[in-house]
């Protein structure tokens, strides 16, 4: 075994000592975390020690057991009895506990792993495995590709206005040099720092292609909670294909992870009385016979129709009664074909983006949202006396389905009591209870082929269906007992998303359909059918952290609140760090080259008549062919080793001894020139004018010749 | 009395110059490499000890050539008309030898009523102490005495040996019931310890070859070489070798590794050090070098300081720590060489 440099065993103690701290980071406090690392630091160097004792390997074994045994006793002492809790203080002696576990375990594992491992090939193996697992450990947590984890590196990253993809790559560099350290079994310092370079300086050639290549970025439409959303236009169960219409096909399969679509910041606080935030996108109210598609230009007129430029006022607001204005802001993730608003928006402004690589498009929504509660809204007439007939009849058109009609009307005979039968909103509510207590909430549906009604095959046939079949069911059963209706699209999701925060992330599995029906004094009003019984398993929320994240870049202030306005990114990017380091490395290797080249030139063709300088020349022209005196060999015994081919390299030998050690006979330049020129010749012809040219290019011969 | 013993009666040898140094033991290397075939490496180690003015134990098993080398050595060496010391002596050490068995005593001569030095065989040119460590420690120490003094004292009278003096010593490396070891402070008389191992196919082959005639009569060929040419060769490589200073750097350097060494309970020696220099510049002459070159110290820092260390218990490649602790240094060696010639 050889020995090892401080340098290498330094290095050896710092990557065992990050990656015990990256271990230990989320088992406790930061103090556990700290202490682990210098446990990992003071195993590494013992056991470097240990190694080259006499010490037998089962005994090194044996370190893993006393860490334990060590571990244990402290947690006895510290923990287990009252005399370091008195002396110290509960909280100071249990932390004091915790970090000597932590110390001891690392320590001993550490050591036993190290010891064992410069001893033995096979567990050296396992000590690079070790570091690997580390950094794998790492960003065990960032998989899919989310920027909001690891949160210590990313939120920092993202306030300091950098990307933290950027610094994920670097953080993978230093662990793979790391695994470099570890793999170094060179002993000397200089051949350790050399591998350190070239490893260095691989990383940076790699770097410096990332601006041809691109850092890859994951596949958010399969990877789920992404940095952005590149994918195609979202396309949830909310959004038709054609834009025009609702897909009734089977859905099943579709929803393997979520993909995030759109951040929404509240600036007013507001609970809806349902628990369910709605934001309405469009709205369907035109019945061609066999769905709801959209109306004709002049209907719907709460729903807007493109995005604001940069103010787009709703040409029919839902009125003011009961309702109060709260403004959020948007930040589309994924491309939208237009803007959506918390139920009802009434104004759109367009916003500056604050994050233009994150957002597609931001803005900001006024809505007047409803306040009051179904007992506050009893009495509200269906439809809107100032509507001309024409409208009124659009939002009542049906099919000629008499089943619709009996339906309804059992329903209300069954569920109200006499009293409320002839009110618009029991009715309502009456007809969207019973949807969803009958009904099976499946995005996994097989309607039989009808004749082009699938509204009427779903509704009296299994009932299981999802959101576009329950808000079709709903508005058209509300249809046939005269209540205008409709059905609007957009995202629904549940209060509890927001965590109590401002924001709210919402994913495509948010995207809904649901019916509203529109009473006087009031505007539409949502009628969701949420069916108690389903096949399917709730969407998840949204990460929380995520969540937060998110709704910061929003508001603009995860950089506002460090940088101020306008700031621009500090950290360097990695790309230019990359070209950075491989342009120094290039000129740095370009003048080495440049260097080895003269100094090689100049001792080759220096010294004519010398005999050492003569010899010296010689030597550098047999190490470049492979010809080298060896240790401990001396210079006539070199010689004699070449007699047979190089016969000249004796007397030219000779000749330098005579004058390096003092001889009095010498010969003369002449003479000297004479035998290197012979000696060459010898050599031009023992090698291949091949072999030779190569040597001549080689930079370092000259470094071997001695 | 015998005052032809002093070197000045002996004549002064020569100045010579490293050439002509170059030239003696190139002749002498091909007299003994005619009389021993295979021995090349444990040759050229007896040649450098010599010109060092050292002493060489050799490691063998019986029959291995060591007493056909040490009498062509001696043979070598021409007869000096003004000289009465026999070339060569072989001493057969025994148990029961004492010590004025190999210096020689003094004798009652009843004609001139007076006591008479009666010299013992170690009053040689070369003398080969066959196994040494089979005689006591009193005998042992008189020859050790001898080699490092080159003198004798016999009854409070000194009587120097020669200048050219030159002992091969051996000993068996196996069979060592009933011997006395020499220990590392004796050990340390000798300028080389040399294993010998045994010889190659071909070489053997060759011994075999030459049966029918004696095994010296090749090396006949080759003019002998006078005593007053070796003394001369001796001084010559003495002054006239450089040793540049890397190479004594490289030396200290060398001896301090050897004592960092977690195997060695006693390194090498400052001594072992010094006694290196003379046998680096007879190897640089053998070679044909007047400058001491890391081939020369990769040659002999083994031979000189393996012996002079002691090695920590259960050690069990003593001979690699000295190879450990020169690799180093001729690397260093070999660096400062090419900082140094430019």
């Amino acid at each position: 075994m050889t020995r090892e440099s401080v340098f290498v065993r330094l290095l050896h103690a710092a990557a065992y000592a990050a990656a015990c701290a990256i271990f230990a980071a989320p088992l406790g406090p930061e103090s556990t975390t700290v202490a682990a690392g210098l446990g990992g630091f003071t195993g590494s160097l013992l056991g470097a020690f240990a190694s080259e004792s006499r010490l037998r390997s089962r005994v090194l074994a044996l370190g893993v057991v006393a860490g334990g045994a060590l571990a244990a006793l402290s947690d006895g002492i510290f923990r287990g009895t009252y005399v370091v809790a008195d002396a110290l203080g509960p909280e100071l002696a249990l932390a004091a506990g915790d970090a000597l576990i932590f110390f001891f375990l690392a320590a001993g594992g550490v050591f036993t792993l190290r010891s064992l491992g410069r001893r033995h090939r096979a567990i050296g193996v396992l000590e690079i495995s070790v570091a690997g697992l580390a950094v794998a450990e790492l960003f065990a947590v960032h998989r899919g590709g989310a920027i909001n984890r690891p949160f210590e590196l990313a939120d920092h990253v993202l306030s300091m206005g950098g990307d933290p993809a950027d610094v994920f790559v670097a953080v993978g560099a230093a662990g793979a040099l790391i695994v470099a350290i570890l793999l170094l079994r060179a002993s000397k310092l200089r051949r350790g720092l050399f591998h350190l370079l070239a490893a260095f300086l691989l990383l940076g050639a790699l770097g410096s292609l990332f601006p041809f290549f691109e850092i890859p970025i994951p596949d958010v439409a399969q990877t789920g909670v992404g940095l952005r959303n590149d994918g195609k236009p979202e396309r949830g169960e909310g959004e038709p294909k054609d834009q025009e219409q609702l897909d009734f096909d089977n859905q099943g399969g579709r929803n393997n992870e979520p993909a995030p679509v759109a951040v929404v910041v509240f600036h007013d606080d507001y609970q809806p009385t349902s628990g369910i935030y709605f934001f309405r996108q469009a709205s369907l109210s035109h019945w061609n016979g066999s769905r709801l598609v959209h109306a004709a230009e002049g209907l719907d007129d709460d729903v807007a129709d493109g995005f604001p430029h940069p103010v787009l006022e709703v040409k029919a607001p839902s009125s003011v009664r009961g309702r109060r204005e709260v403004v959020t802001s948007v930040g589309m993730l994924a491309e939208h074909f237009r803007p959506f608003g918390l139920d009802a928006p009434v104004r759109f402004e367009a916003e500056t983006n604050p994050d233009p690589r994150r957002f597609r498009r931001t803005y900001r929504v006024a809505s007047r949202v409803l306040e009051l509660s179904d007992v506050e809204l009893l009495g509200a007439r269906a439809g809107d006396p100032s509507w001309d007939e024409a409208t009124r009849r659009h939002y009542l058109e049906a099919p000629d389905d008499p089943r619709y009609r009996a339906l309804a009307e059992r329903i209300v005979r069954e569920l109200l009591p006499p009293d409320l039968r002839d009110e618009p909103l029991a009715q309502v509510r009456a007809i969207t209870t019973w949807l969803e207590r009958e009904g099976v909430y499946s995005t996994n549906v097989s309607l039989p082929v009808t004749d082009g009604e699938p509204t009427a095959a779903f509704l009296f046939g299994d009932l299981v269906g999802y959101c576009v079949h329950f808000s079709h069911a709903a508005a058209l059963l509300f249809r046939s007992i005269g209540l205008p209706s409709r059905v609007a699209t957009g995202y629904a999701i549940a209060e509890q998303a927001r965590r109590g925060g401002s924001a709210l992330l919402l994913t495509d599995a948010f995207a809904h359909a649901w019916a509203e029906v529109y009473l006087e004094g009031v505007g539409w009003l949502v009628a969701d059918v949420q069916p108690i019984n389903s096949l399917d398993p709730p969407p998840p929320l949204p990460d929380a952290d995520l969540t937060r994240l998110l709704g910061e870049l929003r508001r603009g202030e995860a950089r506002d609140e460090i940088l101020g306005e306008d700031p621009p990114s500090k950290l360097p990017s990695l790309h230019e760090l990359f070209t950075g380091i491989s342009t120094a490395a290039l000129s740095a290797l370009g003048l080495a080259l440049l260097f080895l080249y003269g100094w090689k030139a100049y001792r080759r063709l220096s010294g004519r008549g010398d005999p050492t300088r003569v010899y010296r020349a010689q030597l550098d022209a047999l190490a470049e062919l492979g010809y080298r005196r060896r240790r401990g060999e001396t210079p006539e015994a070199f010689a004699r080793r070449l007699e047979a081919v190089l016969p000249s390299l004796g007397p030219l030998t000779d000749a330098h001894l005579a004058s390096a050690f003092g001889g009095k006979r010498r010969l003369d330049g002449e003479a000297i020139d004479a035998l290197a020129r012979r000696l060459r010749e010898e050599l031009a012809r023992d090698k291949h004018p091949l072999r030779r040219a190569v040597a001549i290019i080689d930079p370092f011969s000259w470094l071997g010749s001695r | 009395m015998n005052n032809h013993l002093s070197t000045s009666a002996a004549g002064a040898p020569q100045p010579l110059s490293v050439d002509s140094a170059n030239e003696i033991a190139a002749r002498l290397r091909r007299r003994l490499r005619a009389a021993v075939k295979g021995r090349d490496a444990v040759i050229d180690l007896l040649l450098i000890a010599l010109f060092a003015d050292g002493h060489v134990l050799l490691e063998d098993f019986p029959g291995s050539g060591k007493t056909t080398l040490a009498r062509a050595l001696g043979e070598s060496l021409a007869p000096d008309p003004s000289d009465t010391l026999p070339s060569f002596r072989r001493i057969q050490f025994t148990p029961d030898l004492l010590p004025s068995d190999i210096t020689g005593t003094n004798v009652f001569d009843p004609e001139t009523r007076r006591f008479d030095f009666r010299r013992g065989p170690i009053f040689a040119h070369v003398v080969l102490a066959d196994e040494i460590n089979r005689t006591s420690p009193k005998v042992q120490a008189a020859m050790l005495e001898a080699m490092a003094e080159k003198q004798v004292t016999i009854d409070d009278v000194s009587h120097p040996l020669d200048d050219l003096f030159f002992v091969i010593a051996t000993q068996n490396p196996l069979d060592l019931a009933g011997t006395y070891p020499l220990p590392t402070p004796q050990l340390d008389r000798f300028l080389f310890k040399v294993r010998m191992e045994p010889i190659e196919r071909a070489a053997e082959l060759e011994v075999l070859a030459t049966y029918p005639n004696a095994p010296l009569a090749l090396s006949a060929q080759e003019p002998q070489v006078s005593r007053a040419e070796i003394l001369g060769a001796r001084r010559a490589i003495r002054g006239g070798v450089a040793i540049a200073a890397p190479i004594k750097e490289a030396l200290v350097d060398m001896a301090r590794r050897t004592r960092e060494d977690p195997r060695v309970a006693q390194g090498a020696s400052t001594r072992s050090l010094v006694l290196l220099l003379p046998a680096l510049q007879a190897r640089a002459v053998l070679a044909g070098r007047d400058y001491v070159a890391p081939d020369d110290l990769a040659a002999l820092a083994e031979p000189v300081l393996r012996h002079r260390m002691s090695y920590m218990p259960g050690v069990e490649d003593p001979e690699r720590v000295v190879a450990d602790a020169l690799a180093p240094t001729l690397d260093q060696l070999a660096k400062a060489g090419l900082r140094r010639g430019s």
